[in-house]
């Protein structure tokens, strides 16, 4: 029993994290069929922004994080992505590979190489069901869930919500009901990438952090995008359930370098099993100008 | 209203449509003809932002629209079913009407009497309709945001004769309220039957703009434009 | 004062302009064991061009925070030396390369030393694989070697001089200490690769010689962030202190979350994942606790002193200084002497005076085992407080008997 619930809530709280990478990666991918391998840089730079913004309250400097991810992610967009639409899914993908390394560096050169560490704004730990556990990994799990459900909601229950999903399903067709194409492509990459920034701030104190920190979690936020049926935005969030719980049962049983094995060998059977998991679909904004007319 | 000027579209480096001149005014049902493949289509989604536009302008009220920029049109009432009908699959045939519904245009006719299968199906998934059920959400779509011009590329493509008819019957009426209506088909029977004015391409050039009525006199001048060979 | 020259293959020369000036050539030189007569090296110097050091160090990539501390002990050291009129009169030159931890780029670089730039003498790397991977082309080449940081190689050539330390002298002393302070129940947990496991089978024996026993013992991948379910083996194996061989920024992932999970309430931890370099992190949470080191920045002494102010006026920083920085400024030293006495860049000679040479380093005299090359040098007991790796005790030269063929 004691075990079940230390299951559970270790489960608990990596489905929080991954699925605020996981939600914000598929939002990228659906909207502007972008591989974002720059993710888990996002997720650094989040982190970084805790921890250089010390002097801030804990819950502002959560709200700092954000506005730099938003600032980050549309001047993202603006300067590098825009161009590289109509190049396909390779260019862009390198140029956020690209991304990602200027965003290490840049992290190395401004806060050094030496690990940094943010302090936790809860302190101690609370019994769940006989289990101690640390008060702050509970609270920053279901803050991350409670976002992620409001970002379903305004996804499935809102009218903005249904212009994106307009928007994502054939972008041409919205522009010409009226749907903005290059706002919403905007938009759903600064959310997205927002997502991250704010996974990274969340997760700052209970991390070590070093400019390569966000390179580990590329794998778990893509391998939850790519197990479930693709098109769906709720999807990337079974899909981090179903890697958090991989994960933690694995790890739970096995010694850590095994179950790392058996986690990333479970997840290629698991989508080579299910090879509709994801089609490779060009977003259509870009390819309508190389089509030739049938 | 609608003003083409000098109008040029194509797809990256294939010019298909040559400057092109037109204008269309309130009221106007316009059918436009031509073969497979003389740019009827690219040259509605040259209008619409949709193509890559070479040169030339296209114009509402005397005022060019900025190039690249569909949401503009839209905004000006402008609607376009385009031939692949552009339907959105993981919505249902509700949501893809809301969106296409305008706060400020409540149109003479009424979608879901016209097409009471959109009813019917509200809540079924669009990308599991039959071709000619995704016509009629197409139509009821350009009909809901078209203030004021409606433009279908392969306006009968999987309808019934029966949905033709109501579907007739429901542009008329929105013509009669001031919307233009341009419909591009393959054959001439339909634009003969329906429209006020008949322009045919060839090209990428609008080689015939004559009264539907002075063709129904002498059909031979459209079907010369029209039979292969 | 320093001239760099970006290369189209990442290469970095370095040229330090020798400001040599005769008082900071006897203070210098006055600080070293052997120190060289005047007329010596004057001739040496006729004969000899500059000697060349290839140093490669990965500033970049995982291993960057020990890879940087590497570069600045072994830059400043460089300067010294270079301020003191370098080697054989003339300033020691340096070809830098960034060799990201990655052995295939290791390999790539240490053959472009040894080809191209034709050193003298290869420095550097911090990973276990891409030292070797580097000491390879560097033997094959005969060019000596030597690296600077806690190691667990069992490589060894007839020019290979590590200048880490090894787990033995790491543990010797710590592990009784510990097993007498917190309780015979150790837990062992690391990274998984060769270093920790090393560490580990040395801390074993000694454990157990201690009267001690092994409840625990983990590993995880280096990158791990998630620490919950290694955490809550070792806390339901009870221990009474906890041995961790956790590097990088795992180490600070691994502690704070032990920290938060109350794994370290009431219990003992030391081991790799308290060294220096963790401390700004972590903080208050390595505060009181136990660390045997060789090198401090509380070491005692002018030469250290000088060095502690030079590296904090050059890197602009408080935090306790990581002791891979300390071995690479010593070691780098040493060399130097080495190439003064052998008074030629002959391998053969050069390793012949590494062997025999005794070096007053910042910690006191740092000679080599002969047989298996491993560096002998005093070892310290210290208490963390405040920042500070206080000495609370002088452990003196701890040998370490590992049978190496070295021949």
């Amino acid at each position: 029993m004691e075990s079940l619930v230390t299951l559970g809530l270790s489960t608990l709280s990596l489905f929080g994290f991954y699925a605020l990478l996981a939600l914000g990666m598929g939002l990228v991918f659906g909207q502007l069929g972008v591989v974002n391998v720059a993710h888990g840089e996002f997720v650094m730079v989040g982190a970084y922004a805790m921890y250089a913004f010390d002097a801030v309250p804990f819950p502002l400097r959560v709200l700092v994080a954000v506005v730099l991810g938003v600032a980050l992610s549309l001047l993202t967009e603006r300067a590098i992505l825009r161009k590289l639409y109509v190049r396909g899914m390779l260019a862009t993908l390198l140029a956020m590979w690209g991304l990602a390394i200027v965003l290490r560096q840049l992290a190395e050169a401004v806060f050094g190489a030496t690990p940094r560490s943010v302090a936790s704004p809860v302190q101690g730990s609370v019994e769940v069901l006989g289990v101690q556990y640390p008060a702050y990994r509970l609270v920053v799990a279901l803050v991350s869930l409670a976002v992620v459900a409001v970002a379903l909601i305004v996804v499935y229950r809102t009218s903005l919500g249904l212009k994106l999903r307009a928007s994502i399903d054939n972008r041409d067709m919205a522009a010409v009901l009226g749907i903005p194409p290059r706002l919403m492509i905007a938009g759903t990459f600064a959310v997205g990438t927002t997502l991250a920034v704010l996974a990274g701030a969340l997760q700052s104190p209970v991390l070590g952090l070093t400019p390569g920190l966000g390179v580990a979690f590329l794998a778990p936020a893509f391998f939850a995008v790519l197990v479930v049926r693709p098109g769906s935005l709720a999807g990337p969030v079974m899909g981090a359930l179903v890697v958090a719980l991989l994960s933690s049962l694995l790890r739970r049983y096995l010694t850590e370098t095994v179950a790392d094995l058996f986690f990333f060998a479970a997840l290629v059977v698991l989508i080579a099993v299910r090879p509709a998991g994801l089609s490779w679909r060009l977003p259509r904004w870009s390819s309508t100008r190389s089509k030739q007319p049938a | 209203m609608l003003e083409l000027a000098g109008l040029s579209g194509g797809y990256r480096d294939a010019r298909v449509v040559n400057d092109l001149d037109l204008r269309i005014r309130p009221g106007e049902v316009v059918g436009l003809l031509g073969r497979n493949g003389v740019g009827k289509t690219t040259l509605l989604k040259t209008v619409f932002g949709l193509c890559r536009l070479f040169s030339g302008e296209v114009r509402v009220d005397g005022r060019a629209v900025r190039p690249g920029r569909p949401e503009l049109l839209a905004r000006a009432g402008f609607s376009l079913m385009p031939d692949d009908r552009g339907v959105f699959p993981s919505l249902t045939v509700e949501q893809n009407l809301r969106l296409a519904a305008r706060r400020d245009y409540d149109p003479p006719v009424d979608v879901r009497s016209v097409y009471p299968l959109l009813a019917d199906r509200a809540d079924q998934l669009a990308g599991t309709l039959s071709g000619g059920q995704k016509q009629q959400l197409g139509l009821a779509r350009a009909m809901l945001a078209g203030s004021r011009l409606i433009a279908v590329d392969e306006f009968s493509q999987g309808l019934q004769p029966s949905v033709v008819d109501e579907s007739l019957t429901a542009l008329q009426a929105l013509a009669a309220s001031g919307v233009a209506v341009l419909v591009v088909e393959q054959g001439p029977e339909i634009p003969l039957r329906f429209c006020d004015r008949i322009l045919v391409m060839v090209k990428g050039g609008i080689v015939l703009d004559a009264s539907a009525a002075d063709l129904r006199a002498d059909p031979s001048r459209l079907t010369d434009l029209l039979v292969v060979g | 004062m320093v001239v760099h020259t970006f290369e189209a293959a990442g290469v970095i020369r370095r040229r330090r302009l020798a400001v040599a000036g005769a008082s900071a050539l006897l203070l210098a030189l006055s600080a070293c064991g052997g120190s060289v007569g005047g007329g010596d090296s004057a001739e040496g110097g006729d004969e000899q061009g500059p000697v060349k050091i290839g140093m490669l160090a990965p500033i970049t990539g995982p291993a960057a925070p020990e890879g940087i501390a590497l570069q600045r002990g072994f830059d400043l050291a460089i300067e010294h030396i270079n301020d003191a009129g370098g080697v054989f009169g003339q300033p020691v030159e340096v070809v830098f390369i960034d060799d990201q931890a990655d052995p295939a780029t290791a390999t790539q670089a240490a053959q472009r030393l040894v080809q191209q730039e034709d050193v003298d003498y290869i420095f550097g790397t911090i990973t276990d694989d891409t030292t070797i991977a580097a000491a390879n082309v560097a033997e094959q080449a005969g060019v000596p070697m030597s690296q600077a940081i806690a190691t667990a190689l069992d490589f060894c050539s007839p020019h290979f001089w590590p200048f880490g330390e090894t787990p033995t002298q790491l543990l010797t002393d710590l592990v009784p200490r510990m097993v007498e302070e917190f309780g015979p129940n150790v837990a062992l947990v690391g990274n998984d690769y060769v270093f920790p496991r090393t560490y580990h089978e040395v801390s074993r024996q000694l454990i157990e010689e201690a009267g001690g026993t092994v409840v625990a013992e983990e590993y995880a991948p280096l990158g791990t962030s998630d620490w919950q379910p290694v955490i809550n083996r070792l806390g339901s194996a009870a221990p009474d202190w906890i041995l961790s061989a956790v590097v990088g920024g795992d180490a600070v992932s691994f502690v704070q979350q032990a920290d938060q999970f109350g794994l370290l309430e009431n219990r003992g931890l030391t081991g790799v994942s308290v060294d220096q370099q963790f401390y700004p992190a972590l903080g208050a949470l390595l505060d009181g606790r136990n660390q045997v080191v060789r090198y401090s920045d509380q070491l005692p002494g002018d030469v250290n002193e000088q060095f502690v102010a030079d590296y904090r006026a050059a890197y602009g920083t408080e935090d306790p200084i990581p002791g891979v920085a300390g071995n690479a400024y010593d070691g780098m030293r040493f060399i130097a002497e080495a190439f003064e006495q052998a008074g030629s860049t002959d391998a053969d000679a050069v390793s012949a005076e590494i062997a025999e040479l005794e070096f007053e380093g910042l910690g006191g005299e740092m000679t080599f085992d002969p047989d298996n090359h491993v560096a002998l040098a005093p070892m310290y007991l210290t208490r963390i407080d405040g920042g500070a790796y206080a000495i609370e005790e002088e452990l003196g030269v701890i040998s370490d008997d590992q049978v190496k063929d070295c021949g």
